[in-house]
């Protein structure tokens, strides 16, 4: 697959990464994250097309697509957040449409984005504790 | 001096594609701030994939919007063809581009009829599912379901499709071609529909990308962005058609938009019967039908569904179920702006706002 832009995206990004591969994927710090849109924003990639988590049991991952309406190609972003104290940096306040995505990662697995005042329960009724895609939640709902 | 009052609506409107709610502040016949509430019917459908196998939850991608089933389908196999490394033959490839775009069609009918009789214009709920049932019909011969279709399967499509087949839908395409020009003519030379829609709902091409818009919400804002072009999968690679875009970027482009997309669809209906290769579209052997174990990695594939853009995200940690499956889909990004684009409008231009941007909701919820 031809990733020209995102090649020359990810060399800009150097300092910031702690780790990366040939198909696109970055991983960073949480403190870079900011610095890495805005930067993406000025090379073409300006769009967040899906932000979203996984939880790996030991640790969970932020993961930011970023891509462009103009070209096909996606940049990956992951950010490891820890499972006891789970925090990132909002972009809302870059792509103000991450507001919902966020809301839904913050519901759906408790991961705190510091700075968005819009922290409401999206999908989930007001009731519902817990954090449903967790892999320790059960499947079955809590007692 | 006016008094700001406040009007909630929903969740349960007797015109709304599904449950939200809208609160609304209004001063006079003004929108003056509004907020939107979603989640009505979250079934939590990314939490149920992690505890099927990968096949046992192609039934399921079907549900996250039946009026879009087939679209649903080709993302989800196509995630995990991307990941398992799975090759799909030629003829499954053009049959999948088929049913999606009868998908297509069925899904701009179900928008036009149903929005078009909110705008006060029942001939139009009638006409749309009438002509809605010739592909209804077409899916019931070719694949025997007729909402929930589940077209695909890993490695190819379900079933082919006969001589006599072939001959029904050219036959049938032909009837709903003339009916689309028809519509077409109709609404274009229409001074009330005209009216309702010209101006309203504006959204600029820099707001439309601002707002994350996709499908043909964005494209009626003159940005001309199909996936089906940008990073063609099936057989749209080799098909030609055109991605139409107008610079309206009101209620009235959006639905110019639609329409126009219908006939391509038509168009690349017919180019596929024309040019069907041979063979066997069904899965080879040698793709299980139950347990398929894709090795450990993860995917990102979109697709353009008939609401635009359809993002999937699938984790896979070796095993036979899906580690993570992240659905975003066109409603989703389309949905969230509504408040935005209703400050500063009439309360009576609601509908004609919210319908022009073609919601479901099941698939905004999962």
């Amino acid at each position: 697959m031809e990733n020209k832009k995102t090649r020359e995206l990810m060399d800009k990004l150097e300092e910031y990464s702690i780790e990366k591969d040939k198909e696109g994927k970055i991983k960073v710090d949480k403190n870079n994250l900011k610095n890495i849109c805005k930067t993406a924003i000025e090379n073409e990639f300006d769009r967040l097309s899906s932000l979203t988590a996984v939880d790996y049991k030991d640790y969970m991952e932020v993961v930011y697509h970023l891509g462009s309406y103009e070209h096909k190609e996606v940049l990956v972003v992951k950010v490891k957040v820890d499972k006891e104290d789970p925090k990132v940096p909002t972009v809302s306040d870059i792509w103000s449409y991450a507001n919902w995505y966020e809301r839904e990662v913050w519901e759906m697995f408790g991961i705190d984005f510091k700075d968005n005042s819009d922290l409401r329960k999206l999908l989930l009724p007001e009731e519902i504790d817990g954090n449903p895609l967790r892999k320790e939640y059960p499947i079955g709902g809590r007692e | 001096m006016t008094k700001e009052m406040e009007i909630h609506i929903g969740p349960q409107g007797p015109q709304q594609p599904g449950p939200y709610q809208l609160f609304l502040t209004v001063d006079e016949e003004e929108i003056v701030d509004a907020e939107i509430d979603i989640g009505y019917v979250h079934k939590g459908v990314e939490k149920i994939a992690e505890n099927r196998t990968y096949t046992g939850f192609i039934p399921l991608s079907d549900r996250v919007c039946y009026v879009d089933s087939v679209n649903n389908n080709q993302f989800y196999c196509q995630a995990i063809e991307e990941l398992a490394g799975i090759e799909v033959s030629e003829r499954a490839k053009y049959l999948r581009v088929l049913f999606m775009e009868m998908q297509r069609l069925i899904s701009h009918y179900v928008w036009l009829g149903e929005w078009l009789s909110e705008l006060g214009w029942f001939s139009f709920l009638l006409w749309g599912f009438r002509d809605r049932e010739h592909i209804l019909k077409l899916f019931e011969e070719t694949i025997g379901g007729r909402l929930n279709m589940s077209t695909h399967r890993v490695g190819g499509v379900r079933k082919d499709i006969t001589e006599d087949m072939i001959q029904n839908i050219y036959e049938e395409v032909e009837t709903i071609e003339e009916r689309v020009k028809e519509y077409k003519d109709i609404l274009t030379d229409n001074s009330v529909f005209i009216n309702r829609t010209k101006d309203v709902g504006k959204m600029s091409e820099r707001e439309a990308k601002e707002l994350g818009v996709v499908g043909p919400v964005i494209r009626g804002s003159g940005v001309q962005t199909d996936i089906r072009k940008l990073d063609p999968y099936a057989a749209y690679d080799q098909l030609n058609f055109d991605v139409p875009s107008y610079k309206g970027g009101d209620a009235y482009a959006r639905t110019m938009v639609r329409l126009d997309e219908m006939l391509e669809s038509i168009k690349i209906i017919r180019q596929v019967l024309d040019d069907l290769p041979e063979g066997d579209p069904t899965p080879p052997d040698e793709i299980p039908l139950l347990n398929i174990n894709p090795p450990e990695g993860e995917v990102y594939t979109r697709v353009e569904a008939a609401r635009g853009e359809f993002r999937a995200y699938l984790v896979s940690d070796g095993s036979d179920q899906p580690y993570r499956l992240k659905m975003s889909g066109p409603t989703y990004s389309n949905m969230q702006p509504l408040p935005k684009l209703l400050v500063g409008e009439y309360i009576a231009d609601l509908y004609a706002i919210a319908g022009s941007l073609d919601f479901c909701v099941s698939e905004a919820d999962r």
